[in-house]
């Protein structure tokens, strides 16, 4: 059984500490986990889509986890079985133009490896629903000084607040279930019109209009 | 005489000084956007046709690039443009204090597709700041891998990102009269890709079902390969270091990387067979086209590829060998070429901040550069990066891109200059494969595996306009291609020689004060990194790209950036749309994806709250496809 777990997307975790190494981390620890094949995947789709087509072994199951948006409450962290759906060669086009214009994001690295075919029947998201998306106050080495001094104040560069480290456990754990568990035919669907859609190419507004 | 706005002259000598009696050489006209923010406003009212279209973020280019344009939708006009860089980068503030080792590591980070190149622009910086000359063979290996980089990156844009807008399925919805004309229009060089008509190559350019966009994601996977052979790792290369490289390489390593290279040979035609076609169609279908992202050819390259025999890193001597390299260094303004020195292009460099989210700096440490010719205080040795974020103001501030200038004039950077430069200076060395004409670049491409070899030649161009950037950049795969080759038969017979240092040791002084600037170039063109080493430390580090030259927001003397005025001068000849809502500004996404904007180059790590606080982890784009 060869399980490869990807951590999809820096920009939702960063916001007061990056969450990504945490959980890489914590992935990387346990004696469960050994058998997994952890993986970085804060890439281009394309890229990642190449590396998985030149592999000889291809995995038997994948568990992407990352931050999304699905409306939940925040914190909500879900396990999800990707039951696919028609793929619109333009509206995955759309998901690559937004992955070059460098967004990182769980559903277009999903849409398009599906598009691609690299994905086994058994691929799983965990999905952590974030209380935002804004990317943290994180320092300058040359700062320092001056926040130690107290001239300016950040909240970056500290440990993980306990709230996040809650959070990356209960990932740790998720992932564990989605990675491991056989019971993972009855995982909620995530379907193609459940995704969050991808940018708009062009926007238009009267002259005067506020900005969208 | 090079310089015609800097008051700067030469002496008999050939020595640069400030003309006598000028005051103060390096003030300027800040005009006001006001004015013409109130007419574009007057005209808004008379005329229910004009519409702010506004392109957020513009997609199939790599960053945060966004465009605003005003157009005027009855007479098919742009009326006005502003170019906005949405994130600020900040490896300037990043690398600002630290071991000057860590530079080429960090700043590579800048851009995940230009990986490498930010990598040797920082070894090339360092190099003359602390006088370290590689190994012969060193510098053959960078070469290599520079190759490397451009046959993945031209590739990529010819195809993939800007590509598409030339396929049938976005042709067929935007102008249909043209696709009608296409799907029977005989293809003029079939011999080299196997297309009878030109609807049949865009039909092939579609977005992910397209074989040629297919093949062009198969392509730049073998130019990664072909990179990590020789490099380790690709992007951010861990062995490129001041003083060269740190691979240790056999011939085996050398047989393999040619084995990558082989399909380059025919794929090299094909680029230049279906670009040739397809943009001679274009032109004979709707001579508007013409104007599609057309501006003055004016742009700089710092040349690239550096002579083994030549290069010894200094500044005193960069005429020299950058006149030596195997792309030619210069300027060119209004197509004509006023010089191909790389001092020259390095004194009449200045960065402006009037339109960018950036805060004056004060102290101007340098007056002159290392031999005594004058530097502007907006010169990068002068420059401080100082973010000073705010709300976006079209009068005012509305981008993280800075301005730069050569001699006060706004330029394009690209793949293209380095073609149209090298075909008009007529300095490349001696080589079997390529050759300057003073008006062409003729390309020597061998037999490849389906293919017979091909005498090509690009041709200075009589219009300079978004399908000839494109078009050159076709060229530019052949280019690279064969300056490739030239460096892989030298490498061969250094291996054979037995001279395989790949390495000069250095050490960093822990006193005193050095300064450096590598002269490079991305796929996209024009890279310059800047630095300022004081007491074993980077007292400064100034990063200059090809987005944010091409990028840039208006000068302070209201000069257009290029995104800008060639979207102004572009015609709309868009056709299929009966309102504003049907609108969907492919020539003018044309025009800016002729660019082949990567803003990650321009933009990156984010503030918040404070202009001060600056991410210190350091990711790359995400673009690296």
């Amino acid at each position: 059984m060869h399980t490869v777990v990807g951590i999809v997307g820096y920009y939702p975790f960063l916001r007061g500490y990056p969450l990504g190494p945490a959980l890489m981390e914590g992935l990387r620890t346990p004696a469960w986990a050994a058998a997994l094949d952890v993986r970085e995947m804060n890439w281009g789709p394309i890229a990642i889509v190449q590396e998985l087509q030149s592999q000889p072994r291809k995995p038997d199951r994948v568990v992407l986890v990352g931050a999304v948006d699905r409306g939940l409450p925040a914190d909500r962290i879900s396990c999800r079985r990707w039951a696919g759906g028609a793929l619109d060669p333009l509206a995955v086009q759309r998901r690559v133009f937004e992955a070059v214009t460098g967004v990182i994001h769980l559903d277009n690295l999903v849409v398009i490896g599906a598009h691609f075919g690299v994905w086994p029947p058994a691929l799983l998201t965990v999905e952590w629903q974030s209380a935002d998306s804004d990317v943290g106050d994180l320092v300058l080495g040359e700062i320092e000084g001056a926040r130690l001094s107290g001239s300016i104040g950040v909240v970056g560069d500290r440990p993980l607040t306990a709230a996040n480290r809650r959070v990356v456990e209960q990932l740790v754990e998720a992932v564990r279930h989605a990675a491991l568990d056989d019971a993972w035919p009855a995982a909620q669907p995530l379907t193609v019109d459940q995704l969050t859609p991808a940018a708009p190419v062009c926007q238009h507004r009267f002259f005067d209009e506020p900005m969208p | 005489m090079c310089f015609k706005n800097l008051p700067i002259e030469f002496d008999a000598e050939g020595k640069a000084h400030l003309i006598p009696g000028v005051v103060d050489p390096y003030s300027y006209t800040t005009v006001s956007l006001e004015e013409r923010d109130l007419k574009l406003k007057e005209i808004a009212r008379k005329n229910g046709q004009t519409r702010d279209i506004d392109f957020d973020p513009v997609t199939r280019v790599a960053g945060a690039l966004a465009f605003h344009s005003t157009v005027d939708l009855q007479q098919k006009r742009v009326l006005d443009t502003r170019s906005m860089a949405t994130l600020f980068r900040g490896y300037e503030v990043i690398l600002r204090g630290r071991d000057p080792r860590d530079a080429a590591f960090i700043s590579s980070r800048a851009c995940g597709v230009c990986g490498g190149v930010h990598s040797t622009c920082s070894a090339l910086s360092l190099e003359m700041a602390l006088g370290i000359r590689p190994p012969p063979m060193g510098i053959l290996v960078r070469n290599l891998l520079l190759s490397c980089e451009y046959l993945y990156d031209n590739p990529l844009h010819l195809f993939v990102l800007a590509g598409p807008d030339f396929s049938e399925v976005l042709v067929r919805d935007t102008n249909p009269e043209v696709w009608a004309a296409a799907a029977t229009a005989p293809a003029k060089y079939a011999q080299l890709h196997g297309y009878a008509t030109i609807g049949a190559i865009m039909a092939d350019l579609n977005p992910l079902t397209g074989k040629l966009y297919l093949e062009a994601l198969e392509m730049t996977r073998i130019a990664r390969e072909a990179y990590v052979l020789l490099g380790g790792k690709y992007p951010h290369p861990e062995t490129i270091i001041p003083g060269g490289v740190t691979t240790t390489l056999t011939a085996t390593t050398f047989s393999e990387f040619y084995i990558k290279l082989s399909p380059f040979f025919d794929y090299a035609k094909k680029c230049i067979g279906i670009w040739d076609d397809v943009y001679d169609f274009m032109y004979a279908v709707n001579p508007d086209y013409r104007h599609c992202g057309e501006l003055p050819a004016t742009m700089v390259d710092f040349g690239q590829w550096d002579h083994e025999e030549h290069y010894d890193g200094t500044y005193a001597n960069a005429n020299e060998w950058g006149e030596k390299r195997w792309s030619t260094p210069g300027a060119v303004v209004d197509g004509q070429l006023v010089t191909t020195k790389l001092r020259d292009l390095n004194v009449g460099f200045e960065e402006f901040i009037e339109h960018s989210y950036y805060q004056q700096w004060e102290e101007q440490p340098f007056k002159t550069d290392p031999m005594g010719a004058p530097l502007s205080p907006n010169h990068p040795w002068n420059k401080s990066t100082i973010p000073r974020p705010g709300a976006q103001n079209w009068k005012e501030r509305y981008s993280w891109s800075t301005t730069p200038t050569w001699d006060r004039h706004t330029f394009e950077a690209g793949a293209y200059a380095r073609v149209y430069i090298s075909a008009l200076a007529k300095k490349l060395p001696a080589s079997d494969y390529f050759e300057s004409t003073g008006h062409s670049l003729k390309l020597n491409i061998p037999k490849g595996a389906g293919l017979p070899m091909l005498n090509a030649e690009w041709r200075i161009p009589p219009v300079w306009n978004a399908f000839e950037r494109n078009r050159a950049r076709a060229y530019a795969v052949a280019f690279n291609l064969m300056v490739t080759v030239e460096n892989w038969v030298r490498a061969m017979d250094l291996q054979k020689r037995g001279e395989t240092r790949v390495h000069t040791p250095f050490e960093v002084p822990k006193t005193g004060r050095y300064i450096g600037v590598g002269f490079w170039g991305a796929g996209r063109g024009f890279l310059g990194h800047w630095c300022v080493i004081e007491n074993g430390l980077l007292a400064n580090y100034q990063i200059c790209t090809p987005s944010t030259v091409n990028a840039c927001p208006k000068a302070p003397w209201g000069e257009a950036g290029p995104y800008e005025q060639a979207v102004l001068n572009t015609v709309l000849v868009e056709s299929n749309y009966q309102d504003a809502s049907g609108f969907k500004g492919i020539d003018i996404l044309r025009a800016i994806r002729s660019f082949d904007p990567c803003m990650p180059c321009t933009t990156h790590v984010m503030v918040e709250g404070s202009d001060r606080v600056i991410t210190r982890e350091v990711t790359t784009c995400a673009c690296g496809l």
